[in-house]
């Protein structure tokens, strides 16, 4: 190691592009690779609970269909599309960024937020609705009003997949305010936003869940 | 030095906003779609139509909100082969699961429809000395408590009976006296009467009491052209196959949990009521001790039939506020249902039973 190393910033930025990077585009495209990497990883976690729903389901449809009614579709369908908004302003943020208005990106960032924010509060209800109606797992699976199989099996499913989802979204919400926060700072610009790129492919797969996980537990038959 | 020049893009790829705007209505408008399809019942369709939705909306945030339209090759695989793993766990796993008949056992006015095997019918017309012992202990179990345990038609359940039960010693014959004749009566019961359809039979136990029973008439004719038309024993039947079957392994399942039968805590009360003991006699081999039902009570094995009772916890039907319905359905039957007509009781019997009904059904 002899000599020292030029430090190289992205233009009109505070960031130091790491010296193993030819460029800023170099390490942007490297970092939304990883993010990419990480989904499918996300996508395979996720799969092993869709595989299990299909064998169960196929079992028992007529449980499915039965335990299925007792889930909301009209919250399920509100959070939805509180979802879908929610990955219209994370990509407009981005679009925001790359176009330099830095304020309306950070606008949309608290949109995204606070939908993130409404669909955890709608998702509260829903899951005390189902504490109190003994619509649970095991043991506590005291609801009477379903005749057919062993609905507690539907119910493990649904707050296993709901969980995990909902998981995700409360991550979410703190990457996401983490990047407003760096986005009202200035750090970033039409040629340095990797780090929102990556927050918004993050949010884009948990969108992509929910658009499953919706039809098949809200809306069978 | 920052820029080396040997990537080939150097710029980021900037998508029209209006492109956000619209795919957003997008899949607003497919959610709608999703949810109202779901309003409607297609049968397994409904499944198919709401992933392909959700497919297409997962298309639409992929493509164009994570632009995977414009990214590079190699994000673009990885995507790509993350979605195929996910198809082929799903579908290699279910695979056997999702095509399987989730067969549940039917109650046995739909089985019945399936129809006899004509083949085997047709190789059973002809009476055999092996038959007509079978028949012997069928008849004792199932035709005696009417028809008279020598076939005088003078058995104890006869007496409640209007019209009287066949007496085959007396060569007499209604409905014919052909094999095939004997097996359709059989097989249908005979609607008014307290002859009820004994088609949870099998056909070689149909045709087992059909030999016996003309084995003690004095007078009997074979099977004419018409009688085999009439069966549908004329044509070509060898391709015949029988259109609704149990599954065994449910019927088994069935026949096992008879034995497990208890009586529950809040129906221990009746037991001292004085229908209790009538009811164990005459209704609870099928009905259950505490008129719970739904249990397999009689079985044929070929073609699989099981016969289920339905619970009286809870019924709504015209016999519990009605004494003389009840008397009607016990002495007549349920022809085509598999319920015998029993009527041998006198006027406090039937008092002491429908009473004892009437309790178990929560009345």
């Amino acid at each position: 190691m002899s000599g020292h190393h030029e430090v190289h910033y992205v233009e009109g930025t505070k960031h130091a592009i790491p010296h193993h990077f030819n460029s800023g585009y170099h390490e942007f495209d490297a970092s939304k690779m990883g993010m990419w990497v990480f989904l499918v990883n996300e996508i395979l976690l996720f799969s092993a609970l869709f595989v299990a729903y299909a064998m169960f389901r196929a079992k028992d449809p007529v449980m499915f269909h039965e335990a299925s009614h007792q889930l909301n579709k009209w919250m399920g369908g509100l959070n939805t599309i509180v979802l879908l908004f929610s990955s219209l302003t994370m990509a407009l943020s981005v679009g925001y960024l790359q176009r330099n208005n830095t304020k309306r990106a950070s606008q949309m960032l608290i949109l995204t937020f606070l939908c993130a924010a409404t669909f955890m509060v709608v998702k509260y209800f829903e899951y005390s609705h189902k504490f109190h109606a003994g619509l649970l797992t095991a043991k506590f699976y005291t609801f009477e009003g379903i005749s057919a199989g062993h609905p507690g099996l539907f119910f493990s499913l649904y707050f296993m997949m709901t969980g995990l989802h909902g998981l995700h979204v409360l991550i979410g919400m703190g990457v996401i305010a983490w990047v407003w926060w760096r986005t009202r700072r200035g750090d970033f610009n039409e040629h340095y936003f990797t780090p929102v790129e990556v927050t918004a492919l993050y949010w884009h797969l948990v969108d992509l869940v929910w658009i499953f996980l919706f039809p098949l537990l809200y809306l069978i038959g | 030095m920052a820029h080396h020049g040997n990537h080939k893009e150097e710029h980021h790829h900037v998508t029209p906003l209006e492109i956000f705007h619209k795919v957003f209505i997008a899949l607003i408008g497919l959610t709608v779609l999703t949810v109202v399809t779901s309003l409607y019942d297609f049968g397994m369709m409904n499944m198919v139509v709401a992933m392909a939705i959700a497919s297409l909306k997962a298309a639409l945030v992929i493509m164009f909100f994570m632009q995977l339209k414009y990214d590079n090759i190699l994000n673009q695989l990885c995507m790509i082969s993350a979605i195929l793993f996910v198809a082929i766990f799903i579908l290699i796993t279910a695979s056997d699961v999702i095509v399987r008949d989730n067969g549940r056992p039917m109650r046995i006015e739909k089985a019945a429809q399936g129809g006899d095997d004509p083949a085997l019918m047709n190789k059973l017309r002809a009476v055999t000395d092996d038959q007509v012992a079978k028949g012997k202990v069928l008849y004792a179990n199932n035709c005696a408590s009417c028809h008279g345990a020598t076939g005088g038609g003078d058995g104890p359940g006869a007496a409640a009976l209007n019209p009287k039960p066949r007496n085959f010693l007396s060569g007499e014959w209604k409905y014919g006296s052909s094999p095939t004749r004997i097996f359709t009566t059989i097989t249908n019961g005979v609607k008014g009467t307290g002859m009820s359809s004994y088609s949870g039979m099998s056909v070689e136990e149909r045709y087992a009491l059909v030999h016996y029973v003309r084995s003690i008439s004095p007078q009997k004719s074979d099977d004419s052209a018409e009688d085999l038309k009439a069966a549908g024993l004329d044509g070509d039947f060898s391709k015949f196959k029988p259109k609704q079957m149990v599954d065994v392994g449910i019927v088994m399942e069935n026949m096992a949990q008879v034995d497990q039968v208890e009586l529950p805590q809040d129906r221990q009360k009746f037991s001292d009521h004085p229908g209790a003991k009538l009811y164990a006699q005459h209704c609870a081999s099928c009905h259950g001790l505490s008129g719970q039902g739904a249990k397999v009570t009689a079985v044929g094995v070929n073609p699989p039939i099981a016969l289920y009772t339905t619970s009286w916890n809870g019924l709504q039907a015209g016999w519990i506020q009605d004494s003389s319905a009840f008397k009607k359905i016990v002495s007549e039957g349920l022809t085509g249902w598999g319920k015998p007509g029993i009527g041998h009781f006198n006027s406090d019997e039937w008092s002491q039973l429908y009473s004892y009904a009437r309790a178990l059904s929560g009345r």
